[in-house]
């Protein structure tokens, strides 16, 4: 595995909400990580290809049921190398932001990230 | 109202009508011609069409569907262009800087004001592109060469730009160009920092005193120093609430300058020192935040002017000996070494060695 080239902010924004979304179980899709992170769509992709090309992020479809016509959601989840990395990452990088000073813990953001499918059971929300 | 209007009326109204009904339909489109525009692969082309299209329709109502996908494409356009502005400016750069070589360094002179100008007004050029992709994408992205010719037309008097353009040459592999323009720097009230640079280039560091050395050291990180201190100042002129969100923004690069500044600090203290001005280095040494790297130096300093008063020289040791341990940094370690062989002197066991010693109470 090789680190990702770049620590940028934007970075530390998607790896702290991919790390609140591990710890409650919860795979997040695209869509999720730029709202929470308040980032641009390419902003976010652009961290998603880097994090994913370095393995600290695997990828997968949702299920989505046959009778169910939509396109299918891609589901991010912070691989367990990936998770202790952005941890140490954001531990030194930000060590003075608390988790619960995160504002990933607005309870509407918090309330969407529950909303969304828990890992391995491929939800269709 | 006339037959016409009535007729434009109708007509506008089933455009529009059947333009928000395509646009769903025009936003798939658009996401599959976005991820074509920003990826190279195959796969990851149409990994990202359906991922894409998932997400356009997610978003309720049928133009915000088609602007989501407007905002990928514009996305994905700049990223594109990205990799070509890279491209292009670095061939108008290295075309500047031939140019530059020509009418200077070439021919073994200096540059005149009408030629600061015109390569600072090229260089002007491209700091705003730069500025703006570096915000749109984060990125730390540098065209060395522009700033190397701003700063070479525009801070001529004080010589930096002279050694920007010198680090420039240098990175471009022509050291002899590069040795011509730091000759010229020496000329300018930065001539330590050319004849640092000189020396390092031709190997001739023994000619440099170690003042000189420590202030080509210390100079760039003054630098910075003073420029966060200059911001300081700006942020706190400013409403708290701007404040805040500037302070939210720029947080990565003011706790790299945070980082720096106690180490310029004890810098400072070192070249203090150097001039024999031991009241400057020691506030130079208490004024940074590293509490305990801070005060082993000040300890450090004193101890070598033999001004630690000898019955405060258990406590200091009983005081910093944990530390030592903990984070054992070299002069912590020597201060250690020496206390306790002076306190070892002043006990009467000139070996050195002190097993035992009396801890005093603190004194206030």
């Amino acid at each position: 595995m090789t680190d990702p080239i770049r620590i940028t902010q934007p970075l530390l924004d998607v790896l702290e909400m991919l790390i609140l979304a591990l710890r409650d179980d919860v795979d997040v899709h695209g869509w999720a990580i730029m709202k929470a992170a308040h980032r641009s769509g390419p902003t976010v992709y652009g961290v998603l290809d880097r994090l994913e090309s370095a393995g600290w992020v695997t990828a997968r479809w949702e299920d989505v049921p046959a009778n169910v016509n939509r396109p299918r959601r891609r589901l991010y989840r912070l691989t367990a190398t990936g998770n202790s990395a952005a941890s140490k990452l954001l531990a030194e990088r930000r060590p003075s932001r608390s988790t619960v000073d995160s504002p990933l813990f607005r309870p509407g953001l918090l309330g969407r990230l529950r909303g969304m499918p828990r890992g391995g059971r491929g939800a269709t929300t | 109202m006339n037959l016409v209007e009535i007729a434009f009326t109708v007509v506008l109204g089933l455009i529009v009508n059947e333009a928000s009904d395509v646009s769903p339909r025009m936003a798939v489109l658009v996401v599959r011609l976005a991820a074509r525009v920003a990826y190279t692969t195959p796969e990851l082309k149409d990994t990202r069409t359906e991922e894409w299209a998932a997400i356009v329709h997610d978003r309720p109502g049928k133009l915000l569907k088609l602007a989501t996908s407007l905002g990928f494409l514009a996305g994905a356009l700049l990223r594109r262009s990205r990799l070509g502005m890279a491209g292009i400016a670095s061939r108008r750069l290295h075309v500047v800087l031939e140019w530059v070589a020509r009418l200077t360094i070439a021919r073994g002179r200096r540059l005149r004001l009408y030629e600061l100008l015109l390569a600072g007004l090229v260089a002007l050029g491209y700091r705003p592109a730069e500025n703006w992709l570096a915000r749109l994408y984060e990125l730390q992205q540098r065209f060395l060469g522009a700033v190397a010719i701003y700063w070479y037309s525009t801070s001529r008097h004080n010589g930096v730009g002279w050694l920007r353009l010198g680090t420039l040459l240098e990175m471009l592999g022509r050291i002899d160009d590069a040795i011509l323009v730091y000759r010229q720097a020496t000329a300018t009230p930065n001539a330590h920092l050319a004849r640092a640079e000189l020396a390092r280039l031709t190997n001739e560091r023994a000619v440099l005193s170690q003042r000189d050395q420590y202030r080509a050291i210390l100079t760039p990180v003054l630098d910075t120093e003073q420029a966060l201190l200059a911001r300081s100042a700006e942020m706190l002129s400013e409403p708290a609430v701007a404040r805040i969100i500037r302070a939210q923004r720029r947080e990565g690069v003011t706790r790299l300058l945070l980082g720096e500044e106690w180490d310029a600090r004890l810098h400072c203290a070192l070249l203090h020192d150097l001039d024999g001005d031991l009241d400057r280095a020691l506030a130079a040494c208490l004024s940074t935040r590293q509490d305990v790297a801070a005060r082993w130096r000040a300890y450090e300093l004193l101890e070598r002017h033999d001004l630690i008063p000898p019955e405060d020289r258990p406590l200091l040791q009983v005081t910093l000996v944990p530390h030592v341990e903990s984070q054992p940094i070299p002069y912590g370690v020597r201060l250690i070494h020496t206390l306790r062989r002076t306190t070892a002197r002043d006990a009467g066991n000139p070996s050195g060695v002190a097993e035992t010693l009396p801890i005093h109470a603190p004194r206030r």
